[in-house]
């Protein structure tokens, strides 16, 4: 009992203080590692595996793979990209889970669970722990630029110049010339270019953050490069609007919103 | 001669349609296969550096990977360059004595070898001497060396950059090996060619159009060959092409006459012609109940698709198997919140529709038939009650004979969830199925399972009073659950039912079922194996019934693809009916191929059933097809041998084969 209560403690005070894992790499208690392996097995490994290759048995029913944990590759982060990610966003991932995909949102996991869960999947791969991987570079979504129809619109033309149509489409449903010719991430597994006209095909982009997000940090393993070297920060919050409001119905692929065709007839 | 001339036209077109595709004009992209060992132009260039050399220089020395860049570019050509780089050190290690160049030239007239030294700067590069930097040495020539790569660049005044594709090319004693584009380079495309400009032998390309399947597959990374799922797939046209053909000569082939039946027909014929409707009625009630249970109410109420919890419905992956131990609930978590106050609709759905072929044959009489059966529905409700509490009830609405429909509560029953964490405890109150290593509900074929349907029974004044099968839902209690702790999950069960099929209980013995399985995973592939025993007693007002059945189970996934999934049962039963004891031994062995993931499954499974001097054999074979994760077809064959005897004593044989196509729309 008195175990189990240091144990509980311990996991409180690592779930307050473990959120960074940015500066360096975490050394959790083993009880936090154990109970994160009790919870792995139970809940992840039948589309994880239990060594966390993402070759779980249910791998092989499914279309979009599970994650394989051992490159230590995340496509879904808050840090440059080629960076691990940190520990809030694998804990987000959890808690979230991807859309059009078979991984729902775990937010009815207690906190604890989650937390355990974060650092036992940082076990799998050795990038985790290596001091060379530290600190991590982790990008700071400040600078956010309002949603309005003329921010929307210049996402449209950086959409243009950057030639995000030739994978995205030119209409953003994921038909572009090269989509066609089929991609496929650093695993080996083929991608399906997300329809962004679609909210339930797009893994993540619930906030214009999330795909502010994606656009500096790019996606790590898949072909979706960061744009931080070549666009502003203010190009690509205009971008991160466009994304947000064709994904959201409230433009058109053209860049024209709902609010200016109603005021147009 | 006609098919000769059509099989040639075929095979014609499709030759012309392959050089149709190869002699195609480039779009925005290179063709590969139009520059596939083709010889570039052995140009002069000028490093970063300022050395003037020639690309026959570099590649008399080490083969390299080209790119094609200019210093101004607000577009592309950083990210492409960062990519490359990562993945390269991603394959190599970041040695700085590698086998090959990495060689970036500027088709940029404007473009200075100081301005290269500077893209090679912010890159971080400075210090690689693997990395080339440089310009064409003579600016006339960079058109004509850029075509022979299909690589195209056009100047826009509107923004003041060149229009233009990302590629890398990899070259090995001056000729072009392979051809990478895009705007990222992954590390698994990159290694297949660093492997092809070192000189290793890479056998297969990737084919440049969409192609769903393939028969051999490259892994670049162990440098083996794979049988890949086209070569299945090869085999599945010439299988339904024997089956048609098959079909169409035992039913064409032979007239089918009306036999001139005597009026006065003898005693073993009546007999046979009895037995004969029974068995068609059972083969029937086997091959046409619907049992499927597969809830879009769970999608729904998650947003995520079918085959997160079926590998395809109704048959449940380990997620999925999980997920009903936890109470219909995600694994590890125990929801509270009501379904009244859910903004989801608690209800789902399944609509069936079916089209069947059947032959019969018992001695010298044959029947064919072809029938269209009536769409029927199932509505399920399932959800959560409370903290710990959940519910599932199932309606089938099927057609009634004469016309018009019946309704009838499949099952309806309230869960204890997570009494012991984990779903370690649970309990169940109401009517449901039992815990079958194999539930009838949950299986792709729809013919059902001989042991599982076999019934015990009581009988008054010849009529049966009331029987059990194990494929029926039973009322009672059971405590169930999973225990993930035990090896890799040990999935138990405990119930007290009735016994009596949901019919009225007719007297007051409640029966016991038991069944243990245990898992252990293999490359994490399931092996699994289980016993079962029920124990039951019927009192009908005539008879008494002392009955049980005890059976083992196995199951395995091939732990390499786990794309296979063969399942074993055998079971015995025993009824006990005053003095009289009547046994029975079978079972069955199957296996499912997953062979696309959430579009094509195929099934199989031989039934084997003996009772007294009575023994039945099944097979099955059946293909689905996802048109959506919620709408599917099934096209089955069923081959059905019973050999018995008629109440004379004199052996009989009855077979029966069947055909299904059947669709699913489940909301």
């Amino acid at each position: 009992m008195k175990a189990k209560i240091l144990a509980t403690i311990a996991c409180i005070g690592l779930f307050i203080y473990g959120f960074t894992g940015i500066d360096q790499p975490s050394n959790p208690p083993k009880e936090v590692l154990e109970h994160g392996k009790k919870v792995f097995n139970y809940v992840c490994a039948p589309c994880h595996g239990k060594d966390g290759k993402g070759d779980g048995v249910v791998s092989s029913t499914i279309f979009v793979k599970p994650r394989d944990f051992t490159s230590g590759i995340f496509k879904f982060r808050s840090t440059e990209s080629g960076n691990l990610p940190t520990d809030a966003d694998l804990y987000e991932s959890i808690s979230l889970g991807f859309h059009n995909t078979a991984m729902p949102s775990f937010s009815q996991l207690t906190p604890e669970d989650r937390y355990a869960l974060v650092e036992y999947i940082k076990t799998f791969s050795e990038r985790f722990s290596n001091p060379k991987e530290y600190p991590l570079n982790v990008v700071m979504p400040t600078g956010a630029i309002p949603l309005s129809p003329e921010s929307i619109a210049k996402g449209r033309e950086i959409y243009l110049r950057m030639k995000c149509w030739e994978c995205h489409g030119v209409s953003g449903k994921g038909d572009g010339p090269a989509a066609q010719r089929g991609f496929k991430d650093d695993w080996g597994n083929k991608i399906l270019i997300p329809d962004l006209t679609n909210p339930n095909e797009v893994k993540r982009a619930s906030t214009v953050e999330d795909i502010y997000l994606v656009f500096t940090t790019g996606l790590n393993g898949s072909p979706m490069p960061s744009y931080k070297d070549v666009l502003t920060d203010e190009e690509r919050w205009h971008l991160a609007n466009y994304i947000y409001a064709l994904i959201h119905g409230i433009a058109l692929y053209d860049g024209k919103t709902i609010e200016e065709l109603k005021s147009e007839q | 001669m006609g098919k000769v001339i059509l099989t040639i036209i075929a095979l014609g077109h499709i030759a012309l349609a392959q050089n149709f595709i190869s002699q195609k004009s480039d779009t925005l992209f290179p063709v590969e296969s139009k520059y596939i060992y083709k010889s570039i132009d052995d140009v002069k260039i000028i490093t970063s550096d300022n050395n003037l050399t020639s690309l026959s220089n570099l590649w008399n020395k080490k083969p390299f990977l080209l790119t094609l860049i200019f210093s101004r570019c607000a577009g592309i050509c950083s990210p492409l360059i960062s990519s490359l780089k990562f993945s390269i050190e991603k394959i190599t290690g970041n040695e700085r004595e590698k086998n090959f160049y990495i060689v970036v030239l500027s088709f940029d007239t404007a473009d200075t070898p100081e301005d290269m030294d500077a893209f090679k700067k912010d890159l971080n590069l400075s210090e690689r001497n693997d990395w080339i930097f440089g310009i064409f040495a003579d600016k006339e020539k960079i058109k004509k060396f850029t075509d022979e790569l299909g690589f195209w660049f056009n100047w826009i005044d509107s923004i003041g950059q060149y229009d233009h594709p990302g590629i890398v090319v990899g070259i090995r004693d001056g000729k072009i090996v392979r051809i990478l584009v895009g705007g990222e380079i992954t590390v698994v495309k990159l290694r297949e060619v660093i492997d092809e400009i070192e000189g290793n032998f890479v056998p297969f390309y990737e084919i440049q159009k969409n192609v769903a399947f393939r028969c051999l597959n490259y892994d670049p990374e162990t440098g083996k060959i794979k049988i890949g799922i086209g070569t299945l797939i090869m085999f599945i046209p010439a299988f339904f092409t024997f089956f048609i053909t098959f079909t169409i000569f035992i039913f064409s082939g032979k007239i089918h006459k009306q036999n001139q039946k005597s009026k006065n027909k003898t005693g073993d014929t009546k007999m046979r012609a009895k037995f004969f409707k029974a068995f068609t009625l059972l083969f029937a009630v086997i091959s046409l109940t619907n049992y499927v249970y597969s809830i879009p109410l769970f999608a729904r109420k998650y947003n995520r698709s079918c085959f997160t919890c079926h590998t395809t419905p109704p048959m449940l992956n380990e997620f999925g198997r999980r997920f009903q131990s936890n109470g219909y609930q995600l694994p590890g978590t125990v929801e509270s919140t009501p379904i009244w106050m859910s903004n989801q609709l608690p209800f789902a759905a399944m609509l069936h529709s079916m089209f069947t072929w059947t032959k019969e044959e018992m001695g010298t009489e044959k029947k064919s038939t072809f029938t269209f059966a009536r769409t029927g529905a199932d509505i399920f409700t399932a959800g959560t009650l409370g903290k710990h509490l959940s519910y599932f009830a199932a309606v089938v609405i099927d057609p009634a004979e004469g016309g018009g429909y019946e309704a009838a509560v499949e099952v309806a029953h309230v869960i204890y969830n997570n009494i012991l964490p984990m779903s370690n405890l649970n309990l169940k109150f109401g009517s449901f199925r039992l815990d079958l290593p194999y539930p009838v509900n949950l299986a792709l074929s729809e013919a059902g399972y001989l042991v599982y349907e076999y019934a015990s029974e009581v009988k008054a004044n010849g009529q049966v009073e009331a029987e059990f099968s194990l494929a029926e839902p039973q009322l009672g209690v059971s405590a169930y659950g999973f225990l993930p702790q035990v090896l890799d999950g040990l999935r138990y069960e405990i119930a007290l039912v009735n016994g009596t099929n949901v019919n009225e209980d007719i007297d007051n013995t409640p029966d016991l079922y038991f069944r243990v399985n245990q898992s252990i995973w293999i490359n994490n592939a399931p092996f699994r194996a289980g016993i079962l025993y029920y124990l039951g007693t019927m009192k009908g007002s005539q008879q008494e019934n002392k009955f049980n059945r005890f059976g083992f189970d196995a199951e395995v996934y091939d732990p390499w693809t786990k794309k296979v999934n063969v399942f074993f049962q055998y079971l015995t039963a025993t009824d006990k009916i005053g003095d009289e004891e009547r046994k029975m031994n079978g079972g069955f062995i199957g296996a499912n191929v997953f062979i696309l993931p959430e579009k094509v499954a195929g099934f199989t499974r031989y039934d084997f059933m003996k009772v007294g001097d009575e023994k039945t054999n099944q097979i099955t074979i059946g293909l689905r097809y996802h048109f959506a994760p919620n709408v599917f077809l099934t096209g089955e064959y069923s081959w059905m041998k019973q050999d018995t005897k008629s109440e004379m004593g004199m052996p009989m044989t009855m077979k029966m084969q069947m055909f299904m196509l059947m669709t699913h729309f489940l909301f």
